[in-house]
């Protein structure tokens, strides 16, 4: 039996790219909505207005990445150390239970309260947010990793350090991974929100400023720039799942 | 290593229903380069003993000690291949093979050379680069040998490590553990299901009863050694003597 055929990579993304101009065309011209400019509109607003979009492409891009960066530093070594840890985990589980479903988004008038309308309040939300995602999933990924790999390493005469360095943070890494894929869509997500409630930068406040000039091409430059930068954050996890995680796809 | 010495080795473990008595009263001894077979049903606590051998469980009652010294956890020269061998998905052959080292503070170049060596001895050289889940199952049995090999083991302890394989592949890698124990000259103690496996290579066969787990008899087989051994009479009649053992211990008719 002859093996499907694979599609590269980059010929799918040009592919999915052609389809989706497409459709967004076909759609400006059935809706003949300023809302919902074509995109060679879009487009050219986009090249027109690049000065403009960069500075607030840039320092909506530090957002996300500082928040992500933030709460996965804080959320992983939490995670690793409860689940290895019965008695914290018996203790601290019950607020993590209680804590994980609140929408973290309604902390934001709160924070915006305590640090102001700068960036610490944006960063703070969208980490907090990361923090619950990846600390919940780390918790379970650590739980499902079979005893027997620790038993090997143990009979090697393993510490405990030497357990997490050569069995469980490697074995729980596509699992963060996958973790921080969704979570880089949920940061891109609460930047918006973040960014269109205070403060005059970011695409967040681009996007609603210039809705609230009725200027739909630069609104909608600056939704395709916001689009671009969650397929960037995306894509560079993928990238450093591709290198740290090559295992998993051996043997496949 | 000289002599490895169980007394009166009797573990329980906390359940649900209660306390669960795993072994009882588990007396025997391995000498240097001796090749002891442990053959017993399922849950007569063989995986559990190889534990508290390898150090890593401690035993309710009772002791373990290696040339009259207590043993207190994993020791350096005692190696462990588990029943799924426990080799790590997201090392290659080479770090497989030199984990062990690694953790015992050698450094990565120095542990890799040594492990290119005993890979060449396991014939995995040609697969250094790739990750287990890519290797067959004869080639992951040999990984797992090449990694307690490394370790200049005086006591290898393995659990059902060839359960897996198909019969032909099982006879290949039972020679290959003969040959292995002839060149490294260590003790070795094989956990098995099989009759004709702790016939094969047990100079000395434990059969132990389930629940709680408990040695009814220890049998001598002193021809295993001898060429030609596997398709001998002696062979044979050492599984059938097996055979009738199990049997009786699990209060079958024997003579059917």
């Amino acid at each position: 039996m002859s093996k499907p055929s694979r599609i590269h990579p980059v010929l799918g993304y040009i592919i999915a790219l052609g389809i989706i101009v497409l459709g967004w065309e076909l759609t400006s011209l059935v809706l003949q909505s300023p809302a919902v400019p074509s995109p060679l509109t879009t487009f050219e607003v986009l090249s027109q207005e690049l000065k403009t979009l960069a500075p607030h492409f840039v320092i909506s891009s530090y957002r996300v990445v500082a928040s992500i960066l933030i709460g996965t530093a804080l959320a992983f070594p939490i995670a690793l150390l409860l689940s290895r840890n019965e008695k914290s985990d018996a203790i601290f589980a019950p607020f993590l239970f209680l804590s994980y479903p609140i929408p973290k988004v309604v902390l934001l008038p709160v924070f915006l309260v305590l640090m102001g309308l700068g960036d610490a309040a944006k960063i703070t939300l969208i980490s907090v947010t990361v923090f619950f995602q990846v600390l919940m999933a780390m918790r379970d990924a650590v739980k499902q990793i079979p005893e027997s790999y620790i038993t090997s390493a143990k009979s090697f005469g393993a510490g405990s350090w030497d357990v997490y360095k050569h069995v469980i943070i490697p074995a729980v890494m596509p699992d963060l991974f996958a973790t921080l894929r969704i979570a880089s869509g949920t940061g891109v997500a609460l930047l918006f929100i973040a960014e269109s409630i205070a403060g005059t930068t970011g695409l967040g406040y681009l996007i609603m400023n210039a809705w609230s000039l009725v200027d739909y091409p630069q609104m909608f430059a600056a939704i395709v720039a916001m689009a671009l930068l969650g397929v960037i954050v995306y894509e560079i996890i993928a990238c450093l799942e591709r290198k740290i995680c090559a295992w998993t796809k051996a043997g496949n | 290593m000289q002599v490895l010495t169980l007394e009166q080795l009797s573990h329980s473990y906390q359940t649900q229903d209660g306390r669960v008595l795993a072994l009882k009263h588990i007396n025997f001894e391995v000498r240097a380069q001796e090749s002891v077979a442990i053959l017993g049903p399922s849950g007569a606590g063989k995986s559990t003993l190889l534990q508290i051998i390898d150090g890593l469980l401690k035993p309710t009652e009772g002791s373990v000690y290696i040339d009259g010294n207590k043993l207190e956890g994993p020791r350096e020269h005692t190696a462990l291949i588990l029943q799924d061998l426990g080799l790590f998905p997201w090392k290659t052959v080479l770090d497989n093979a030199s984990v062990g080292l690694e953790v015992r503070g050698m450094s990565k170049a120095q542990a890799h050379k040594k492990a290119r060596e005993v890979l060449k001895k396991v014939e995995l050289s040609h697969v250094e680069k790739l990750y287990p889940q890519e290797l067959s199952g004869g080639m992951k049995q040999r990984l797992a040998i090449a990694r307690a090999l490394i370790l200049d083991c005086d006591l290898l302890l393995m659990d059902e490590p060839l359960s897996a394989l198909d019969a032909l592949l099982r006879e290949r890698m039972q020679n290959l553990l003969i040959e292995m124990q002839k060149e490294y000259k260590y003790a070795q103690i094989i956990v098995t299901h099989s009759i004709e496996e702790a016939a094969l290579l047990g100079d000395k066969i434990i059969v132990m009863d389930e629940k709680p787990g408990q040695i009814i008899d220890i049998i001598s087989n002193p021809k295993r050694g001898e060429s030609s051994y596997r398709d001998s009479q002696e062979m044979y009649m050492m599984t059938k003597l097996l055979r009738e053992k199990l049997k009786s211990s699990l209060g079958e008719d024997i003579h059917e």
